[in-house]
């Protein structure tokens, strides 16, 4: 886990070096206590008259001897308060930088490591490893990596000072520290598997809640509100009682480890007060005493908040590493050239692939699919069609076999210009918490304002965005404006045409179009697509037919390729398609339905 | 549930130089970040300055407890007295060992009377702890309860309108946020004005000239600590508001993967993530350095208190008009008085913390149901399923109606398919039909009686609802086919899923009926989901069935099954269906076309197509786009 540290080793290290000090000028402070009550203790009397000035700055050794301590006093306090000032300062400034070399790692190797972890892992989980963990190990970093050093330091000083003072005291202190230690460790675990108890008894509490405000139409629909109200209000009163559980052990537990600090406290009290008597000691000690047992009590009980972060950030350092370890399953080759494109015609040879390893999408599939054309591909739901789509982006390699974009394999061409070539336009619309004009201009830095009206009336966006609140400047999402998703779509494709690939991808794209929209759409993008390689996803026939060229797919292969009027010619997977997609699911009440259906007459 | 008070650990001496971190928060308010995120409820204030309104309301909630915090304020003010004891003990101590007439006898005098009061302390602690625990965590429990409850009478609009996140920390983090508060509050404030008086009397007694040399940093700090509390709660504040975004952020980039992919954004993205952590990087070193030069001044106007009495006690001393023990007391009283003064902008921060808190759950406390029982409402008897609207308009938004008269009768058992465009007021309809609202004009009746003068609860009984979302409660798939009637048998359930034909599909599972489906239903599939949806619903057995039937497409073998079930489900009884598939259509006994809030054609599918009206030619044009979702048509 010290390896998040790394980059931050200089600030590491004043950080430490300003704990290291404050310690030094507190125990000091505490040192001059000493002398100053001695002195006052044993000052020899000046006469009654003598004003506080004279007194001050009179010549009378004693008195000497305790302006020099209550300098000396004066002198370690102003440093010691400047010094916790800097101790914040610095312990925020090693936090917040180890932080962020811990954050923009984890930020990057998520965005680059490909989607086989992304597969792996829900985003749920993800995100949860990116926030959480990270925010374990933070916290370890934050509060206890300075406070261990801290604590380790202050109990060594303290026990030094007394040490001077003297021996025996400080002894029977160096003594003492481990019987507290096991005292506070051995009740802190009990407390901490009753507070484990609680935690889960918490997290049934919530589990109800989330699921009655999720479900609610489904708890109203049914009229099941009192007995939701009833198996809330019994784990409720589980968790209160694990609470009050947690609470009975600690109203005994809190003022025994107390009263075994301040007996101990106490004892040696009286034990200096018998050596003061003896002369072995002076009596300001008996300040430093307090003072030093004081403090070693209090630092102790924060042994077990550290060694508790610590367990939680080792646990999800663990699980960072997991991810910062993951190797990029798609990169570039070094020096490779940048992909040239001529026709942008694409060609799978014997392309074999499977999300795991067991199960495979595509087998040996071989296709073209041809340049400057716009080719349809269709087959039934999980035939591999988006599989296809999605290694022409390089986002996976395939297994076996090659890709070629006019005659360049993929694996050896520059990732970045591969990249740059092919755009998408995804089945499920993903938009960002932004504004519109940030979410269509996301491919590209350098869009005027022409451009991004021409790619919004082009994708029929243009006029729903006027209407927008804020038009082109109206956040999207969560806190923003919600749009439906026919809208959404319609965002993306505008952001894919601002991208101006040569290849464009449109996985689906349009499914959430009504069809008047989308045959604007169509009519709108026929000039712009036309000397592009466009590869369209599609279930409506509609779409279908628009295009160029079709690919049908099945099982991981492609079975059929021609333009839609020559398979229709053919008896095959696609007049199959066709027709079972006609018969809308039901053959009976066809006929019925459409009643100027082509196909119903022809037959 | 850390019972930490304030100033409360016994032990004076250790108080001369205590090495008080005053970061109150600062850590809890960094843990809290992650879920804040998800939770979406960073725009919420955490600091709410303190208002007597929700100050008396939370008294109120305090008062079945009475007795408890009556004892724990009573401990707290015993305790409070005997901590200025053991300065004094010290003080006699320095005096005589300096005198030289301590013997072993009076150390262990001296010595017992010190660990007697240590005793007394902590036995007084003890029952703090247990009885300002026990009181405080029993009113917090109450309060979620009470929430909960609010929840379950709350109407349906407040759920669609509010953040999820935003309603669980009503009951969850909102609440926490007040246990110090409603815990430890009343004796802090107590105890703490408690040890101010009796250290300050002391420090008199002890010598008045010394008392008056130094009270003047009194103020000093209260008011130091004041603006601490406000200056440094408003900067950590920000902070948080700040990092949250860049949480969203990278959130936002996991969720977006493919785009960021396919966009080449990766650079970008890491740049503007860096930009958004320096901010918070510089944000929190300021917020940091602020809070650092609070402490600091604390510290140092503290000690300056510290030199003015050894200093001036110092002459009087050697002037004779002191003696060193007491001189020592005093400075130790000095420490006693000032505890309160440090820690005043820590409780401050508490309060205002709890005050946020508060504030928000008394709101949802206070929130009148739109759709609640009138008074004198009856419970519907055993119905039989007729159901008419009768003018019925209605609006989520005044002035923007959503129906606009509707008016239709429907017989008991036939099928009813609502179709056209997104908005046109579909589901607003089965929404009115199963009373998540009222509607703003007109009447809904079933079986003649008007729905808004009958019982929700009988209401619900006699209904079930099959939504898209097809939302499972954790538990077993049996847990959840019993849902609406937990009394059924398992037999019952069983023959409900046979008469659907799902029975071999649950028995595919993992563990059959036993298998777990997971959080909001994760680990199974769509289809299943809708399957189980179905038997929940005919398990209900109820007399009107109201669906909303999913868009998202199954595969062929499935729709099959679910087309089936369907038929089997819908069989006698009154079924309104939001309809998407053509194929439902079809077979509804009346198909109510619908478009901007009215019904523009009405009657069933060979009427409708004779008719050659809207319907006729949606369904025409339907033969270009087989798969798609009728209602995408419109």
């Amino acid at each position: 886990m010290l390896a998040f540290l790394k980059p931050v080793r200089a600030t590491a290290l004043i950080a430490g070096s300003v704990v290291v000090a404050r310690i030094v000028f507190e125990v000091a402070s505490v040192h001059f206590l000493s002398p100053a009550i001695s002195g006052l203790a044993k000052m020899a009397q000046v006469p009654a008259g003598t004003g506080l000035w004279d007194w001050l700055t009179g010549s009378n050794a004693d008195a000497r001897h305790l302006r020099l301590a209550l300098g000396s006093m004066a002198i370690s306090q102003i440093i010691l308060a400047i010094m916790i000032y800097l101790r914040q300062t610095w312990d925020a400034k090693l936090s917040m930088r180890a932080v962020y070399h811990m954050r923009q790692q984890v930020y990057d190797s998520l965005q680059n490591c490909g989607f086989s972890l992304h597969d792996r892992m829900t985003s749920g989980t993800l995100i949860n490893r990116a926030l959480s963990d990270l925010q374990a190990v933070r916290a370890f970093v934050n509060m206890s990596l300075l406070s261990s050093l801290d604590v380790g330091i202050t109990i060594m000083g303290y026990v030094a000072l007394l040490f001077v003072s003297s021996p025996w005291l400080g002894g029977a202190l160096l003594g003492l520290i481990p019987l507290w230690w096991y005292i506070i460790r051995h009740f802190g675990t009990r407390l901490q598997l009753l507070y484990q108890f609680q935690q889960d008894a918490s997290d049934k509490v919530m589990n109800v809640l989330t699921e009655n405000i999720g479900g609610v139409h489904v708890v109203r629909a049914f009229g099941t509100g009192n007995r939701e109200l009833g198996r809330f209000s019994a784990l409720n009163e589980a968790l209160l009682s694990r609470i009050l559980g947690v609470v009975r052990l600690q109203q005994y537990l809190t003022p025994a480890m107390q009263l075994a600090a301040s007996l101990a406290h106490a004892a040696l009290f009286m034990a200096a007060c018998w050596l003061i008597h003896k002369g072995a000691m002076p009596v300001g000690d008996l300040l430093v005493l307090g003072v030093a047992m004081g403090t070693i009590v209090s630092k102790l009980q924060q042994v077990n908040t550290m060694s508790d972060t610590y367990q939680k950030a080792a646990v999800s350092a663990h699980r960072l590493f997991e991810i910062l370890d993951t190797r990029p399953d798609v990169a570039s080759p070094p020096a490779a050239a940048p992909l040239v494109i001529k026709r942008g015609t694409i060609a799978f040879d014997r392309v074999s692939f499977g999300y795991e390893q067991q199960n495979t999408v595509l087998d040996r599939l071989t296709a073209v699919i041809p340049g400057n054309r716009m080719t349809a591909l269709v087959g039934p739901t999980g035939c591999g069609k988006s599989t296809l789509a999605a290694l022409v982006g390089r986002f996976y390699d395939p297994s076996h076999g090659r890709i070629l974009i006019d005659g360049q394999d993929l694996r050896q061409v520059d990732l970045k210009s591969l990249r740059h070539t092919v755009g998408y336009v995804f089945q499920e619309t993903f938009l960002f918490a932004d504004t519109v004009r940030n979410n269509i201009c996301y491919g590209r830095t350098d869009v005027s304002d022409e451009m991004l009206r021409a790619a919004a009336r082009a994708a029929q966006a243009e006029e729903f965005i006027a209407a927008l609140p804020r038009g082109y400047d109206t956040v999207l999402g969560d806190s923003g404006v919600l749009l439906s998703g026919g809208q959404r779509q319609r965002i993306a494709l505008a952001r894919a045409l601002v991208y101006d690939p040569y290849i464009l991808i449109l996985d689906d794209a349009t499914a959430a179009l009504d069809a008047t929209t989308e045959q604007a759409l169509h009519l709108m993008l026929k000039p712009l697509l036309a000397q592009r390689t466009v590869i369209v996803i599609a279930h409506k026939i509609s779409t279908v037919r628009r295009a160029d060229y079709v690919l049908v797919m099945n099982q991981g292969r492609v079975v059929q390729g021609g333009t839609h009027d020559d398979l229709m010619q053919l008896d095959g997977h696609y007049r199959d398609l066709v027709r079972m997609q006609l018969a809308g699911g039901d053959r009976k009440i066809r006929p019925t339905v459409v009643p100027g259906d082509p196909e119903a007459q022809a037959r | 549930m850390k019972a930490k008070t304030i100033s409360h650990t016994p032990g004076a001496l250790r108080r001369l130089f205590p090495e008080r971190a005053l970061r109150p928060n600062k850590q809890a308010q960094e843990l809290d970040l992650a879920g804040l995120v998800e939770d979406g409820c960073a725009d919420e204030a955490r600091y709410r300055p303190v208002s007597w309104k929700l100050a008396r309301r939370l008294l109120i909630r305090l008062t079945p407890h009475r007795r408890n915090y009556f004892i724990v304020c009573a401990a707290g003010l015993a305790v409070a007295s005997l901590e200025v004891i053991p300065p004094k003990l010290v003080g006699q101590a320095v005096d005589a060992l300096s005198k030289n007439q301590l013997d072993g006898l009076g150390i262990l005098r001296i010595g017992g009377a010190w660990i007697g009061i240590i005793c007394l302390m902590q036995l007084l602690h003890g029952c703090q702890i247990g009885l300002a625990n026990t009181a405080g965590e029993r009113v917090l429990s109450r309060l979620r309860d009470d929430v909960f409850a609010q929840l379950q009478r709350l109407s349906i609009n407040y759920f669609d309108k509010t953040h999820p996140g935003k309603i669980i920390a009503r009951a969850g983090s909102d609440v926490d946020t007040m246990r110090n508060v409603v815990c430890w509050g009343l004796n802090t404030l107590i105890a703490n004005a408690a040890i101010m008086l009796i250290a300050g009397t002391m420090l008199i007694l002890a010598d008045v000239r010394l008392f008056l040399s130094v009270i003047w940093l009194a103020p000093a700090m209260l008011g130091l600590s004041y603006l601490y509390a406000s200056r440094v709660g408003r900067a950590w504040q920000s902070v948080l508001t700040h990092s949250t975004r860049v949480g969203s952020n990278q959130t936002e980039n996991i969720a977006g993967m493919r785009i960021v992919t396919a966009f080449n954004r990766q650079d970008l993205n890491l740049q503007a993530y860096n930009r958004l952590q320096d901010v918070n990087t510089a944000n929190n070193v300021n917020a940091s350095q602020l809070s650092g030069i609070f402490q600091a001044s604390l510290q140092a106007s503290r000690f300056l208190g510290q030199i003015v009495i050894l200093g001036f006690g110092g002459w009087r001393v050697a002037t004779g008009g002191l003696a060193a023990g007491t001189l020592v007391a005093a400075s130790l009283y000095w420490e006693l008085l000032m505890q309160p003064a440090v820690n005043y902008g820590a409780f401050l921060n508490e309060i205002m913390i709890a005050m946020a808190g508060a504030e928000r759950v008394f709101a949802l406390l206070d929130r009148q149901p739109t759709v609640q029982d009138r008074p004198g409402a009856t419970a519907l008897p055993r119905i039989e399923g007729h159901v008419s609207f009768e003018h019925v308009t209605f609006a989520y938004h005044a002035g923007q109606p959503v129906l606009k008269g509707i008016d239709f009768d429907v017989p008991r058992g036939s099928t009813v398919a609502l179709v056209g465009a997104t908005g046109c007021g579909k589901t607003t309809i089965l929404s009115l039909l199963s009373r998540f609202h009222e509607p703003v004009s007109g009447r809904i009746l079933v079986d003649g009686y008007d729905l808004n003068h009958v019982t929700g609860v009988s209401l619900g009984r006699q209904m079930a609802m099959v939504l898209q979302n097809n939302y499972l409660f954790s538990g077993t798939v049996m847990d959840n086919l019993r849902y609406a009637r937990p009394e059924a048998s398992d037999d019952i359930v069983i023959q409900a899923a046979k008469a659907l034909g799902c029975h071999e599909h649950f028995l595919r599972f993992k563990e059959g009926y036993q298998t777990h489906v997971g959080e909001r239903g994760g680990s199974l599939s769509l289809g299943e989901r809708q399957l189980i949806c179905f038997t929940r619903a005919l398990v209900a057995d109820p007399a009107i069935l109201l669906l909303d039937e999913a868009t998202s497409a199954v595969d062929p073998k499935t729709e099959t099954d679910l087309q089936k079930a369907l038929a089997i489900l819908t069989k006698g009884r009154t079924t309104f269906i939001v309809a998407h598939r053509l194929v439902t259509i079809f077979k509804a006994d009346l198909i109510l076309v619908m478009d901007d809030g009215r019904i523009i054609e009405q009657g069933d599918h060979t009427q409708l197509m004779n008719s050659g009206g809207r319907y006729a030619e949606l369904v025409r044009h339907y033969r270009d786009a087989p798969l798609a979702a009728f209602s995408a048509m419109m």
